[in-house]
């Protein structure tokens, strides 16, 4: 199962890696969401787990590209933000979103909101 | 254009007082010792107003122009002042924003280290480090709330739902903490079928402000009680703790922002948070036209928090 990453912060990213790697996922981190885009239209992947604000292009854009392309367009998308009011959460299940998550999170949430989309993949297979 | 007009009228005044003084003069000339002393002394005095009449003028002209001068300042010190609260906003959203991320990564990395081996000491200090972050994330989390209050950004959904959902999608999670705390904990059966308009995750964010801010004031072995009912047109919810109390001189100024009760002798108790969760808890229930108050018969005797927001808000 592979997990396409795209956070600008590179602490955060390294340790959103660690978690999936541990939990047997392969990763694939990336700074920000043009260089995401690049590599989901190369290699794909099966789960996206995005940060909202990022230099170059943001969470919600790349998700709007993920939504309207032919391949991509099923992708399960969880975002990630720092900010936590409902009106973003909501702005996040609007614009396709399958799941959202506001920074701090607890590590094993993360896991399990990732396993929930997982299983997701699974059933529908 | 008002202002030739104001500097001409005072200048025309002048002029025409001139000519008075000059008319008068002329006049006395000619009729000279004819007149009575007394006529001239009238004249005089005429002469005298007009005079001051004109200085009166001038002075009322040079007064406004003050005015004028300090309406300007004004004006630029408003402005000044909104570019300030402008600022201010934005540096909190700011803040707020850039401490999370970092926060994020010290959580995640301690409880990433908690799984590896480590000692059970070194394990409690991590527990700490996450326990304190949380700490942190709530106070940032109630900072942003302001931000978005003060830049009045602050929305309210308006969709129709079951009342009972606002206790409903909390009370687990209270129920845990007052365990974790020893306090007793009771939710008085929920309505069914109170249907109002509002913000669901915002009105269950008030009410688990309130239920958390019990538990915290409720010493061990003491209770706590939630209740939600309909009254009339409104749906109401209620939180009684018996726990420290409040001084009847503050229970409307807890609502404020960053106050903190004066009449608690408990130090630690008195310190404890930052007075905001209130403040947005009133600012929310005001965005659905509700009142949110608190009553106590005094300090040491439990007190009741409640809310009561009309169907349709």
């Amino acid at each position: 199962m592979k997990v396409l990453l795209a956070d600008d912060d590179d602490n955060f990213r390294m340790l959103l890696s660690e978690i999936l790697q541990d939990e047997g996922f392969e990763v694939s981190a990336h700074e920000n969401g043009q260089l995401a885009w690049e590599a989901l239209q190369a290699e794909g992947a099966d789960i996206a787990v995005l940060d909202v604000n990022m230099p170059e292009m943001g969470g919600f854009e790349l998700l709007k590209l993920i939504r309207e392309s032919n391949s991509l367009a099923g992708l399960p998308v969880l975002m990630m933000t720092v900010r936590s009011a409902v009106t973003d959460q909501v702005e996040g299940y609007d614009s396709g979103a399958d799941d959202y998550l506001a920074k701090p999170f607890a590590n094993e949430v993360l896991v399990a909101r990732v396993r929930v989309l997982e299983r997701r993949i699974l059933g529908a297979a | 254009m008002e202002f030739a007009i104001v500097a001409l009228g005072p200048m025309l005044l002048m002029f025409l007082a001139a000519g008075a003084i000059f008319v008068m003069q002329v006049t006395g000339f000619m009729q000279n010792s004819s007149f009575s002393r007394r006529e001239q002394f009238s004249q005089n005095l005429i002469k005298q107003y007009v005079m001051e009449i004109a200085l009166a003028q001038t002075q009322v002209f040079q007064r406004s122009q003050d005015l004028e001068i300090l309406t300007s300042r004004l004006a630029l010190s408003n402005q000044e002042l909104g570019r300030l609260n402008d600022m201010k906003s934005k540096f909190l959203s700011m803040v707020v924003h850039d401490v999370r991320t970092p926060l994020a990564s010290i959580r995640g990395f301690s409880e990433l280290l908690m799984k590896k081996n480590v000692g059970e000491k070194e394990a409690q200090y991590l527990k700490n480090i996450v326990g304190s972050t949380d700490q942190l994330g709530h106070l940032i989390a109630d900072l942003t709330d302001l931000a978005m209050i003060e830049a009045g950004k602050l929305k309210m959904e308006k969709t129709l739902f079951d009342f009972a959902y606002v206790a409903r999608d909390i009370l687990p999670a209270m129920t845990i903490n007052a365990q974790k705390r020893g306090v007793e904990f009771v939710a008085n059966p929920l309505p069914e079928g109170v249907m109002i308009t509002g913000d669901r995750f915002r009105l269950s964010q008030v009410l688990m402000n309130l239920i958390n801010n019990a538990i915290k004031f409720t010493p061990v072995g003491k209770r706590v009680e939630v209740t939600l009912r309909q009254e009339g047109n409104k749906a109401c919810a209620y939180v009684k703790d018996s726990g420290i109390g409040i001084h009847r001189s503050e229970t409307a100024l807890i609502f404020e922002k960053f106050y903190q009760a004066k009449h608690q002798k408990d130090e630690k108790l008195r310190k404890q948070g930052w007075g905001l969760g209130l403040s947005i808890a009133g600012e929310i229930i005001r965005g659905h036209n509700g009142i949110i108050k608190a009553t106590s018969p005094g300090l040491g005797k439990g007190s009741t928090f409640y809310f009561k927001i009309p169907f349709t808000s």
